[in-house]
């Protein structure tokens, strides 16, 4: 059985996996911060002790994410598509799966693929931050909150305080406005998870809606933007048991053992 | 003949006030609760100074995001048509009026009478907008003010590719992290800023259809890198005006009363 490493170097977070064959041996998160080279390499070392095995043992390499292309490495490296090692990893998470929505910090994608994990219609969204996890991020330093918390504070509201504005920048303007007029905090946080589960359901309008759909990205880890989008949409996303975060790390480890 | 304008923004009202096609008077308070409060304070502070009543002017038009709702105006007028209409009464050979403020940028066209022949209009997005600039100069740890000289130290300007404010943030941070030079940074924005003026101006043709004089007005007319890069993209000086920005459309809503008077009342 072999062994491939997969990285997966996002805005905010690097996320890493080694997987022997179809398994995974070690699963690696970092902040990405302001030098991505550099958390790049300190994730793949602590791949490597993680699994407790030498870098001539890894058989194949794949990166893939909004760093990938400005990093370079001292080992021969896949660089690999985003959507491809998404549809890859989502068919691995759950084999009967045939659609994917992932919301990560800078970019929505939504692909639709085949049995194969072969990508067959795909869109993303990566101009704008509204509808992308750094909007999440912007409205919870704003109201003073952790973004892991939005989802369950949101869930507690009495009512929906809607966000009129898309752009992340007025609409910070305009939290901060209903927070001085007395709007409770979670009727505000309720707005903001219905502002993005409205702009990432969309895109996938776009793709155009399939059964055996699951989500993923750091953004699904929010429950109130989750069933929000399975409102508006009218599909139940499907579970599977592994971090959201790390599907596209996993996609870029297996696409590189095949290629 | 004595008129007056009024223009109830969203942080300032204005009002002026003309005599015989001559201002006379125009002042300038931060907003009050109401844009009916508002509109009565400034206008009493402006009549309070040339010792006029109320009762004493023969027409007032009203302009501004408040403008519907104050009752001693007769009339309310879009503050793009105030804006353009003032500022070519300023300089008549004015065809183009750029205004970029906070929170958002308007292109406008006006014909040889100062009235608005097109206009486009960006308050939906963040990037092209003084909000852009204030972003980035916390991210470069620089004052706004300081943003505006570096394009003319810089030899090297370097390419901010991100349009959204946000990742144009991150862009930045990047950059710096990189070693970048904040000089080059910065005169890299300053080309960002001006660029995303030129393509809504360029959305309604002002770049080719420029027949006379073009100005930029609001906050970000300050930066004198914007400023200098608009110049370059337009290829056309860029002209200031002799009065201050902030009063056009007070100026242009008094010039539409002067219109009107002439029209109802005077006949």
């Amino acid at each position: 059985m072999h062994f491939s490493i997969g990285m997966d170097i996002g805005l905010v977070g690097i996320k890493g996996v080694v997987m022997k064959g179809e398994n995974i041996v070690a699963q690696v998160v970092k902040d990405t911060g302001v030098r991505p080279a550099l958390a790049a390499k300190e994730c793949y070392e602590q791949l490597l002790s993680d699994a407790d095995i030498s870098s001539d043992k890894i058989q194949a390499h794949g990166v893939s994410g909004w760093g990938s292309k400005t990093l370079s490495f001292d080992f021969d490296i896949e660089y690999l598509p985003d959507v491809v090692c998404l549809a890859k990893g989502a068919k691995w998470a759950c084999p009967t799966s045939r659609m994917v929505v992932d919301v990560g910090a800078q970019t929505a994608k939504v692909a639709r693929f085949d049995g194969n994990g072969s990508v067959k219609k795909y869109e993303l969204s990566d101009k704008c931050a509204s509808g992308t996890g750094r909007f999440l991020e912007i409205m919870s330093a704003a109201l003073g909150l952790k973004v892991n918390n939005l989802g369950q504070i949101g869930q507690a509201a009495s009512k929906l305080v809607e966000i009129s504005s898309q752009c992340s920048v007025f609409a910070e303007s305009e939290i901060i406005s209903y927070v001085n007029t007395g709007e409770k905090t979670e009727d505000i946080v309720n707005g903001i998870n219905y502002s993005i589960a409205k702009r990432v359901s969309t895109i996938i309008m776009r793709v155009g809606i399939q059964e055996d759909i699951i989500i993923t990205g750091g953004v699904a880890k929010n429950d109130a933007v989750v069933r929000y989008i399975e409102e508006m949409v009218k599909v139940r996303f499907k579970d599977y048991g592994v971090d959201p975060q790390m599907i596209g790390a996993i996609g870029a480890s297996l696409t590189a053992q095949q290629t | 003949m004595i008129v007056a304008g009024i223009d109830v923004g969203s942080l300032t009202a204005k009002a002026l006030i003309m005599k015989d096609g001559e201002i006379i008077d125009f002042d300038i308070i931060t907003v009050r609760p109401t844009p009916v409060q508002s509109a009565g304070d400034v206008m009493e502070k402006a009549l309070n100074k040339t010792g006029l009543k109320m009762d004493d002017l023969d027409y007032c038009v009203s302009t501004g995001y408040g403008r519907e709702q104050i009752s001693f105006s007769r009339k309310s007028i879009s503050e793009i048509s105030c804006h353009g209409m003032g500022a070519h009464w300023c300089r008549p050979s004015i065809r183009g009026v750029i205004d970029i403020g906070g929170q958002d940028c308007k292109a406008i066209i006006v014909d040889k009478d100062g009235n608005l022949d097109n206009f486009a209009m960006n308050d939906k997005c963040a990037a092209g907008t003084g909000r852009f600039l204030e972003i980035i100069s916390k991210a470069l740890g620089i004052d706004l003010a300081e943003l505006g000289p570096l394009t003319f130290k810089s030899n090297n300007p370097l390419k901010i590719v991100r349009r959204c404010s946000v990742f144009a943030e991150y862009e930045v941070i990047f950059l710096l992290a990189e070693g970048k030079d904040v000089t080059d940074i910065g005169a890299g924005v300053n080309e960002a800023m001006a660029q995303r003026a030129f393509s809504l101006a360029s959305s309604i043709n002002l770049n080719n259809k420029l027949t006379g004089e073009l100005t930029v007005t609001g906050g970000v007319a300050k930066n004198v890198g914007v400023i200098k890069n608009l110049e370059k993209l337009f290829d056309a000086e860029i002209v200031s005006l002799p009065l201050d920005p902030q009063i056009m459309g007070a100026l242009g809503a008094a010039l539409f009363a002067r219109r009107y008077y002439e029209k109802e009342v005077r006949v």
